[in-house]
């Protein structure tokens, strides 16, 4: 029943990742010339124009950004998050464990083949959102392309988390809650300005414990903003992408550790 | 731990293994303990119990999908922990978890694969197997319209598809009808002619005494008795005397310290096999009966096992 309901999820994503694109075909127009944006207009609106255009089309990127981004993002997270619990719990794994493949091997795979999966439902939007905007504006804008990859590295250092949480909790509901709870709540909390906590914890106190927590917690947040840096053509901090690496990296080789002492 | 070339195909030894973490919040549970066996190349090996006397526990330490708490395994002269001992392995486990939304054809290619085949070898293979179980009309249908059997025999038809040389079958009958108990029957009995091993863990003792070469019988996770049928059921050799009618009663109560038994008019009476016959026959006809049978039983493996592992007597 779980496995139909992932299908189920995955099937909506792309449904509605279909129908924002149709929308952004029929309702919004984009008139430009000689690589130049001149104004915008969605569903008979008056245009945006002008003097507007450069401080309009920023936030308009942005809250795509952000938007797109977060959505992407919870619905992988409810999608995958049951397939590491469900297959702890009704013993798929035992069929795996009796063949001459490593237990590692198996956590690997498992990884690999999720993340490839919502890599792929992530390029077909991001690529047909880039062909659907370079039709309607004549304008190459690669960067849009680009600004995938920070969505999927979050993906994946997300789902070694998640992949580690379900095989200690072997709940779907504990993996979901927390992958959530880190990706809308701890992420962006780990990512602002002290505020209550600095000021209840004290700053240097703060500050260590947040980079700590920042280098074994997947940084969403900083993707995130990587994700409009890169659309807006500013550079990119590759940091940041290493970074990324190193709870990926961590959290699979717990879920291997955790693994290969398991008894099913 | 034996090599060469007359070390046993499995070799357990002093293995146990505890469930629970020592915690206050978790009690100790011995499914197993201190377990030593030796399975040679080539037999067929029965384990057989009651429920909860780890069997399965023993098959799924040898299959690698538990971990011991101690002792040691080795399997062709390998240890448990070498992937590559896997390789010469078929497992079917109780109650075996199959993706109920795959085909046949879709699962046995994955778990071919998974086991080094490819190609038309593996093509070829899937069809021998499937034809071979009566299962090929249905190779392309999701295994969610299955019934038990039907599984069953998947499950079985995963554990074979790369022509093993040991076989780990826990409860392999369960599901079947009776038709499909027979081709089990005879499948196996075909493979260890080929010079296979097999390690089977069943309820159905009727069936072991026509397959198994040795048997272990287990209890409360320890091995009470290993051996060959003939070996583990000698202990149960009675001599039966069947009498037609009722004997009288004055010499039921001479016979009273042996077992007497009537059924449809015919009186039998049992005597341990250390006991000389003579005399008893010497009372009956005494009594003016003469007995319709003397022979020479040995108790069945279900005799033996109930005998063994409840301490049950025998009336």
């Amino acid at each position: 029943m779980n496995v139909t309901l992932s299908q189920k999820i995955t099937a909506g994503l792309l449904a509605a990742m279909a129908i924002l694109l149709f929308i952004i075909i029929f309702t919004v127009h984009i008139d430009s010339g000689d690589g130049i944006i001149n104004s915008i207009s969605i569903y008979g609106s008056r245009p945006i124009s002008g003097a507007d255009l450069p401080h309009i089309l920023p936030q308009v990127a942005e809250t795509y950004t952000a938007l797109y981004f977060l959505a992407a993002i919870v619905l992988s997270v409810i999608a995958t998050a049951q397939i590491i619990p469900e297959a702890i719990n009704n013993r798929t794994f035992i069929l795996y464990l009796s063949k001459p493949i490593s237990r590692r091997s198996i956590i690997l795979a498992v990884f690999t083949g999720v993340t490839a999966a919502i890599t792929l439902v992530q390029l077909i939007f991001v690529v047909s959102f880039w062909i659907i905007l370079t039709a309607k504006t004549g304008i190459w804008n690669w960067n849009l392309l680009f600004s995938a990859i920070p969505l999927i590295v979050s993906f994946s250092a997300l789902y070694a988390l998640m992949v580690y949480i379900g095989i200690i909790g072997k709940s779907t509901g504990m993996v979901t809650a927390l992958a959530l709870a880190h990706v809308l709540l701890v992420s962006h909390l780990l990512s602002s300005q002290e505020g209550y906590m600095g000021a209840a914890l004290g700053r240097p106190f703060y500050q260590i414990f947040r980079n700590i927590v920042r280098t074994v917690l997947p940084g969403v947040h900083e993707l995130q903003e990587m994700t409009f840096s890169i659309m807006m053509t500013r550079s990119a901090d590759v940091t940041i992408f290493i970074l990324s690496l190193l709870p990926c990296t961590l959290y699979l080789w717990l879920s291997i550790r955790a693994f290969r002492r398991m008894d099913f | 731990m034996k090599n060469g070339l007359y070390a046993p195909l499995i070799e357990l030894r002093h293995v146990t293994k505890v469930y629970g973490n020592g915690s206050l919040r978790r009690s100790h549970i011995r499914a197993v303990a201190d377990v030593s066996l030796e399975i040679q190349k080539g037999e067929l090996f029965a384990l057989i119990g009651p429920n909860g006397a780890g069997k399965s526990t023993c098959m799924k330490i040898i299959a690698g999908t538990i971990h011991p708490t101690s002792g040691h395994i080795r399997i062709m002269s390998k240890s448990i922990d070498d992937i590559s001992a896997r390789e010469q392995i078929g497992y079917l486990p109780e109650q075996i978890p199959l993706p109920l939304q795959m085909t046949p054809h879709h699962f046995l290619c994955l778990m071919g694969r998974l086991n080094g085949m490819s190609g038309s070898t593996l093509s070829h293979r899937i069809r021998e197997v499937m034809t071979l179980l009566y299962m090929d009309e249905w190779k392309n249908v999701p295994m969610k319209k299955f019934s038990k059997g039907m599984l069953q025999k998947i499950g079985f038809a995963q554990a074979i598809l790369h022509k093993p040389r040991l076989l780990l079958l826990d409860e392999p009958s369960d599901g079947l009808d009776p038709r499909g108990r027979k081709d089990m029957r005879e499948f196996l009995s075909t493979y260890r002619s080929a010079g296979n091993t097999i390690l089977i863990n069943s309820h159905l003792l009727s069936e072991l005494e026509m397959l198994a070469d040795r048997l272990a019988i287990m209890n409360k996770g320890t091995i009470i008795k290993t051996g060959t049928l003939r070996e583990i059921t000698s202990q149960r050799e009675y001599i039966e005397i069947k009498v037609n009618g009722i004997v009288p009663k004055f010499l039921e109560d001479e016979l009273h310290p042996f077992s007497i038994s009537i059924s449809e008019d015919v009186t039998t009476i049992e005597l341990p096999a250390s006991i000389r016959p003579g005399p008893i026959l010497k009372l009956l006809s005494s009594a003016g009966i003469t007995p319709a049978s003397v022979t020479t039983r040995r108790s069945s493996l279900e005799d033996a096992f109930l005998s063994m592992t409840e301490g049950g007597n025998h009336k």
